[in-house]
């Protein structure tokens, strides 16, 4: 059994800059089916994945996946006839009635939600593909798919939490022996994603993308200030759920189209908006803070209470807001839980992967283990590593290394001598985080480090914090771990040890917290090596770990991108599977 | 599922507040025809229909699906009340 899920909505952007246009380009990111991917089940077996935004370089393009389907399709050596089936992670064919009411609602449905839509870009970009063989599912439904069949459980509580879904916001299962039953549902006009989203926007950062930064920024703001104004917006029910009044004001088409009506509120009520240039004083801070601290209060509600009504003490997670790693530290330290899974793309990107499951296991192939380090993105062979190097000639210098043993030791000896290395090995990972493969890594012990990585090579926002990528050995030395001392995605904040902080600068937030991956050998072998080599010359088996991009760019995926990105940045040394790559300006380490 | 011609006062008033619960529509729930309709008479949107169906859920113990959604349903408040009360009949036990 053959089935490829994909995610995205290509019209959905291109329908809004024809019929609402706007002077802020920001506005564009208010609507659904970014992150689009690709995904591939094989006989139960996830053989790949990727996002779009890998191959077509477009950072968070929602474009119909074809680069990924067909690197999926290489991967597993399939023809694309060979399928069973294509499954898409939106099914709007409910809603058709209801999107007739106007000729305007009428048209976004056609154009961007229908199945016509889908089958016209299935059509356009795999012409031999029968057009029957393509189906849909609900997208909560595929994020919960996502997140229970990789859970390796039977039985958990699903909460998929996200802007929107077709209608919902915010979704809850109960799954038990491979089916998810829907205990309860609160609808997009109600949607803690969406308001989380309209508060980064008015922060003067991106909808849809940049709401990791609002978070990163929480710490270093007082929550008090805003506490209150916050419980008023987002008021807590009886039940489990939560409304959220100011999602209510927009009245007019576009109004609703952009939540005008309640930014105009956020201008009156909170904080005048801030544009994307001006600096970023206390209030902004004190903003961010109550709303995480909102946050972080919602879901606790709304998973407290089906974990009492449902007595299941495992939780599994997906979804955009899913991916609040604040949230998810909290949630984990409430001990509401046992066990807390959330899957690691459990953005857009990651119902691609739900959809394919979700359709897999209604046709009995299934296997429902706990998903390894989702290194499920393409590797390049020597020959190609080769051929891109040759392009960038008498630019570079460099050194063969015998075996990872060796190259490792010579990464760590650079990393302990405070210089900042590109780590580009073997698969790529699919999900926003880089776990080792697509990585910038340096010693987290260096106190100008988050700076200088900041500055000089991820052009980004100086308050960021870094996370530390540590051996599952050490980790419990270094970090508070409360439950399980796994955590192998990079999507859960924990406590560094008081005693530490001090020591690792370059990765504690302000409030002593850290967005820890646990890496074993069994995660991610070659990283874990080279996270022991780095022990032995530092003393700590820790690396700061970022992403292998620069602000606005995509992470990379070839050998080529690398070498670009490398070169045009501050990176000091770039190793690409067993070579050491350094400019020719530098002198050989 | 047939759906009864004629609801009672009771489901009509309950539903009556709920509407303008979930509108917010500066309107008395008494004075909302039995045959309003929604969408005209009511503030009700193509947004806050999913609104007040997860409302019309919670309150009388009913599932609605998506397919059943059609237009019509909310340009005649009693056919809407009716269906509900044809479902509170065939009702299951919740979770």
């Amino acid at each position: 059994m053959k089935v490829l899920g994909i995610s995205g909505l290509e019209n959905s952007v291109h329908f809004k800059k024809t019929k609402f246009r706007t002077a802020d380009e920001r506005e564009y990111r208010i609507s659904q089916g970014h992150d689009s991917a690709a995904a591939l089940i094989v006989d139960g077996k996830i053989v790949a994945a990727a996002s779009e935004e890998r191959f077509n370089r477009v950072k968070h393009s929602g474009a119909f996946p074809i680069g990924a389907v067909r690197y999926c399709l290489e991967e597993a050596g399939l023809d694309v006839v060979e399928l069973d089936e294509i499954a898409h992670s939106f099914n709007y064919s409910g809603w058709r009635h209801m999107f007739s009411m106007s000729p305007e609602s009428a048209e976004l449905y056609q154009e961007v939600f229908s199945r016509e839509a889908l089958l016209k870009l299935v059509e356009r970009d795999l012409p031999m593909y029968p057009q029957d063989r393509v189906t849909q599912v609900d997208h909560h439904l595929a994020h919960a798919a996502s997140a229970y069949f990789t859970s390796g459980w039977d039985q958990c509580l699903v909460v998929v939490i996200d802007g929107m879904g077709e209608m919902d916001g915010a979704t809850v299962y109960s799954a038990v022996n491979g089916t998810l039953k829907r205990i309860h549902r609160v609808s997009a006009n109600n949607s803690i994603g969406i308001f989380y989203s309209l508060v980064t926007l008015h922060l003067g950062f991106d909808f849809n993308s940049d709401e990791y930064k609002i978070m990163g920024l929480a710490p270093y703001g007082a929550p008090s200030r805003f506490r209150n104004f916050f419980s008023n917006s987002v008021l807590l029910k009886e039940g489990g759920s939560f409304s959220i009044p100011p999602l209510q004001l927009n009245k007019t088409p576009a109004e609703r189209e952009s939540y005008l009506a309640t930014r105009r509120w956020l201008t009156n009520n909170l904080v005048k908006e801030r544009r994307p240039d001006e600096e970023i004083t206390p209030i902004h801070e004190d903003v961010a803070a109550a709303l995480q601290e909102r946050l972080d209060k919602t879901l606790l509600h709304l998973c407290g209470h089906f974990a009492r009504k449902t007595g299941l003490r495992r939780l599994a997670m997906a979804g955009g807001v899913a991916l609040n790693c604040t949230a998810n530290g909290k949630l984990l330290e409430s001990g509401l839980f046992d066990e807390i899974y959330v899957q690691p793309a459990a953005g857009d990107d990651g119902s691609a992967l739900g959809a394919a499951l979700f359709r897999a296991s209604r046709r009995g192939a299934i296997n429902n283990k706990r998903m390894p380090v989702p290194f499920l993105g393409p590797a390049y062979s020597m020959e190609k590593i080769d051929a891109a190097l040759r392009d960038f000639g008498d630019r570079i210098t460099i050194h063969c290394f015998k075996d990872v043993n060796e190259t490792a030791v010579k990464a760590a000896e650079l990393i302990a001598a405070g210089r900042v290395i590109g780590w580009y090995r073997g698969r790529m990972e699919f999900g926003p985080r880089a776990l080792g493969n697509r990585s910038i890594l340096a010693d987290p012990g260096h106190p100008e480090m988050r700076d200088r990585i900041n500055a000089m090579v991820k052009m980004r926002e100086a308050f960021r914090p870094f996370a530390p990528a540590v051996t599952i050995e050490e980790a419990p030395k270094w970090f508070n771990l409360p439950g399980t001392k796994e955590h192998p995605y990079m999507i859960m904040t924990v406590n560094v040890r008081e005693e530490y902080r001090l020591d690792l600068p370059a990765v504690t937030h302000v409030n002593g917290s850290a967005r820890v991956q646990t890496v074993s050998k069994t995660d991610n072998a070659d990283f874990h090596c080279l996270l022991k080599a780095v022990g032995t010359a530092t003393g700590r088996e820790m690396v700061l770990n970022t992403s292998f991009n620069v602000k606005g760019q995509p992470i990379v995926n070839t050998p080529r991108e690398a070498m670009e990105t490398y070169l045009g940045t501050g990176i000091d040394h770039l190793f690409i599977e067993n070579l050491l790559i350094t400019r020719s300006s530098t002198p050989p380490p | 599922m047939e759906i009864a011609v004629s609801p009672s006062t009771e489901t009509l008033e309950a539903l009556k507040l709920l509407v303008v619960e979930v509108t917010q529509a500066n309107i008395d729930p008494t004075g909302i025809r039995d045959s309003a309709n929604l969408f005209n008479d009511c503030g009700l949107d193509s947004t806050s229909v999913i609104d007040l169906v997860l409302s019309i859920e919670d309150r009388f113990g009913v599932s609605i699906d998506e397919d059943e959604l059609v237009v019509t349903l909310f340009q005649d408040l009693s056919k809407l009340c009716s269906l509900i009360e044809a479902k509170q009949l065939d009702a299951e036990p919740v979770l």
